[in-house]
């Protein structure tokens, strides 16, 4: 029987490139970690559980390429072993401090077995490389991944040079072909930052749908017949899929949302600052304390007192959340197709990180409402945005105007006064990375050698998380040092190869340091896709 | 939890006083035992501002030695802010601004979120070692040598400009203009002129809706402004729906205004326009209405 409507549920996927081999741990590494023990291994492992169980389900989502780049790197490949044996070490002492507690014992030996499932999985059955486990999902039709630009650059800001969205997306195209094995045929813009133009650059890279906030759609020009529930062809050629404001509002907004119930884990409360012994000091960096993601209390309600975290009574209520949001999307899709005279689409896209790192149950909330789709009604399926355009005839053509799903809708998270110094600089650079490229066309040997380590100092410059970072003020420090740093080591890349001749201990380091993109060919920098 | 030995010794009145200078809540109805646990948790800290009410009772918070009973299927609760922690070591990210508004408060809480993923220490402080260890001065940029006007738009009604001008152009003349105009049919429209007073600088313009509007860098001469360095030109991003229905695919206002409505916008003077930022022009602001938001009045010139 067909359903009234379809769900495409959108997991985005990232973090910026980092990795530090010059030193023998580092604090910001911490945050690939923390992602891949509490969202990306756990997501598989629903994902995973539903394929073997030959449940029907589709899911979308976003790896960028740094993150995949990180995912593939055999040095943090071998860091993410050291972090999930010093946590099992930890929790050695864990059990022996908490033995005769019975509220705190019980979520301690919770951990232990959750990180002896991480570890047997990481190493054993991904062989250190979750990407062969997204890549068979993805063969076997149920996940559907998207690129990003190739540093989460923010295209509306840098396509003051073209040459920069063209090589942010020439490295994009290029990184998912080369690690997952086949072009992407959508994008996750980066924070679905829009200009009029970046259509018809996507459509030269073949990229044959993206995704916009809910405004990007609903303002385009003319109206969009369907609103939010069918995408529109943009001038350029790709379809454009508008996000739907009330699934969003469903898990996020204050009376309705789901990660602030009282049973779910607090993110706040951790044994990094909690609990004041050797084996926990263990896991601070530089003897300061840390989030260690040992978690033990529950949210409990708007008070500082927290109680012990209970996993039997969150797993309960994620499966109550689970049925409340599909309940919502059956009613949601009966109105639409009341309204509209096509199966509609609910395009529910959401950063993947919520799911597990920020709201704890999230992963399991994800495979309950899969499964409660599956069986428990025939109103709503899921979907791949491909799959959705495949199968759709004519789809209206209009424009949509400038915009991104940052807080405001439009450029300010990445513009304002903390940031904006940032772009005078980040330009310059543009202009000349594309006059070296204009210049030499043909390197090879050490001067081919340098122009892609510049490209690759511009491209890592070029991300968007620092000005981010910057905005929202959690790593500040770290976040201006990455941007200068990168700036600094492009500048003097370019005056060896432009002025002073090769400083090849120099080279040699910064290769070493900033190791992105192995296929790196600096040609990537001019007006059209270098694949 | 290592408990403190000295709390232990104190009397539930003086675990109380304790708690209420380091700004908990909630500790009212705890025991004991339960307080002198909370409070060996927490460190003295500068006492804060918190925004959550104190709750007349907090599920819970019942006697430590109370098995936990099974569990009623409880609702979808609301998600609250979190309290601040009250330890110097624990990280202090402010409450998100959780509201009931759709739109932009549903954005800005993503963004909080998302911040989350980033936070490790509390304060955002770097780490003790460096990540510049090749020789960069990284305190110090390199030089901006190439002149440049850049105009970029931030949101409706904001643009921002930065300029460049050569070592040299900056020694001759001390009289330079940035200038956001338009060119009409008749003659340039101005919106607004601001004096240059460094060699490298920028400025946030605040302009109604808009098309095609220039920024110029240049100066008077004989009473004609000459255009010494570059122009740039933005388009104003708008928040209102388009008022152009296709043919093919129409769609009636009353079922565009439904659609549109529910999908977190908002009608005003007949017009659909979305929710951008609390400080943006939408909302219950008329449009063209000049804001008077901060980041608009300065800009920096270094």
């Amino acid at each position: 029987m067909n359903p009234k409507g379809y769900l495409a549920l959108i997991l985005h996927a990232h973090l910026p490139f980092v990795r530090h081999p010059e030193h023998e741990r580092f604090l910001e590494e911490d945050w690939f970690f923390e992602a891949l023990t509490e969202t990306y291994l756990p997501l598989l492992d629903v994902f995973e559980e539903l394929a073997r169980g030959g449940i029907h389900f589709r899911v979308t989502l976003s790896l960028t390429p740094p993150l995949l780049s990180m995912m593939t790197d055999p040095l943090l490949q071998q860091r993410y072993v050291r972090y999930l044996d010093e946590r099992l070490k930890a929790l050695e002492g864990e059990r022996a401090r908490t033995a005769h507690d019975s509220y705190f014992h019980p979520v301690v030996q919770f951990y232990t077995q959750r990180y002896e499932h991480l570890r047997r999985r990481f190493v054993e059955h991904d062989r250190l490389d979750v990407t062969r486990a997204f890549r068979r999902l993805m063969e076997s039709g149920q996940l559907e991944i998207l690129t990003c630009a190739a540093t989460h650059g923010y295209l509306p800001i840098l396509a003051v040079d073209p040459e920069s969205v063209y090589a942010q997306l020439s490295m994009a195209v290029r990184t998912h072909e080369r690690i997952l094995g086949r072009r992407p045929r959508g994008i996750w813009l980066p924070e679905c930052g829009y200009i009029p133009g970046i259509d018809r650059i996507l459509n030269e890279f073949g990229i044959e749908f993206f995704i916009l906030d809910s405004h990007g759609v609903l303002n385009a020009d003319p109206r969009p017949k369907y609103g939010l529930h069918r995408p529109i062809r943009t001038p350029g050629g790709p379809a454009a899929f508008g996000r739907d404001f009330e699934s969003s509002k469903q898990v996020w907004a204050a009376e309705e949302g789901y990660p602030g119930d009282p049973v779910y884990r607090d993110f706040y409360r951790d044994a990094g600052f909690d609990v004041h012994q050797s084996h926990i000091e263990a896991l601070h960096h530089a003897g300061v304390p840390t989030f260690t993601g040992l978690k033990y209390h529950r949210i409990t309600g708007k008070t500082d007192w927290k109680e012990p975290y209970h996993p039997g009574w969150a797993r309960e209520q994620a499966a109550v959340h689970a049925g409340h949001f599909m309940f919502n999307r059956q009613k949601q899709v009966e109105w639409l197709a009341g309204m509209i005279d096509r199966p509609p689409i609910i395009v529910a896209p959401y950063d993947a990180e919520l799911l597990g790192h920020w709201w704890f149950e999230g992963p399991q909330w994800i495979d309950f409402l899969l499964r409660k789709i599956a069986f428990d009604q025939s109103d709503v399926k899921t979907i791949l945005p491909s799959e959705y355009l495949d199968r759709s005839g004519d789809l209206q053509p209009a424009n949509p105007p400038e915009c991104s799903w940052g807080a405001g809708g439009f450029h300010e998270v990445w513009l304002n006064g903390s940031n904006d110094w940032m772009y005078p600089y980040l330009h310059a650079a543009a202009e000349r990375m594309s006059a070296l490229v204009r210049r030499f066309q043909h390197a090879d040997g050490q001067l081919r050698w340098a122009l892609d380590q510049a490209a690759r100092e511009l491209l890592l410059a070029q991300s968007s998380d620092w000005a981010f970072i910057m905005k929202t003020g959690t790593s500040v420090d770290y976040a201006v040092r990455r941007f200068k740093t990168h700036l600094h080591r492009f500048q003097r890349l370019a005056n060896m190869i432009e002025f002073d001749g090769y400083d090849d201990g120099y080279l040699h380091q910064v290769a070493w340091r900033d190791s992105i993109f192995p296929d790196m060919d600096y040609r990537i920098f001019q007006t059209r896709p270098h694949l | 939890m290592v408990m403190n030995a000295k709390l232990h010794g104190k009397t539930l009145k003086e675990l109380r006083v304790r708690a209420k200078a380091r700004g908990l809540k909630g500790y009212s109805k705890l025991t004991k035992d339960q307080l002198a646990r909370l409070l060996s948790q927490t460190a003295p800290a500068p006492s804060t501002t918190a925004t959550t009410r104190r709750t007349k009772k907090a599920r819970g918070r019942k006697s430590a030695k109370t098995a936990p009973t099974a569990t009623k299927r409880a609702k979808p609760s609301a998600l609250r802010p979190r309290p601040r922690e009250q330890t110097d070591s624990t990280p202090t990210p402010a409450a998100p601004p959780f509201s009931t508004v759709p739109g932009p408060q549903v954005s800005a809480t993503e963004q909080w979120v998302e911040q989350a993923k980033y936070a490790l220490r509390p304060n955002g402080r770097a780490p003790s070692e460096s990540t510049a260890d090749l020789g960069e001065d990284i305190d110090r940029l390199p030089p901006l040598n190439e002149p440049v006007v850049c105009l970029l738009s931030q949101k409706p009604g904001v643009l921002h400009a930065y300029w460049v001008l050569p070592a040299d152009d900056a020694g001759e003349r001390n009289d330079y203009k940035l200038r956001l105009c338009r060119a009409g049919e008749v003659a340039v429209e101005i919106f607004e002129e601001v004096a240059v007073r460094a060699r490298v600088g920028s400025w946030y313009f605040h302009v109604a809706a808009a098309n095609d509007v220039q920024v110029q860098l240049g100066y008077y001469q004989d009473g004609r402004f000459v255009t010494a360095r570059g122009r740039s030109v933005a388009r104003l991003p708008s928040l209102y729906a388009s008022t152009r229905t296709d043919e093919r695919w129409w769609i009636s206002d009353a079922d565009f205004m439904r659609m549109y409505l529910r999908a977190g916008g908002f009608a005003t003077a007949g017009r659909f326009g979305w929710n951008a930022s609390i400080a943006s022009p939408g909302g219950a602001q008329a449009p063209g209405e000049h804001l008077a938001w901060p980041g608009g009045v300065g800009g920096s010139q270094s």
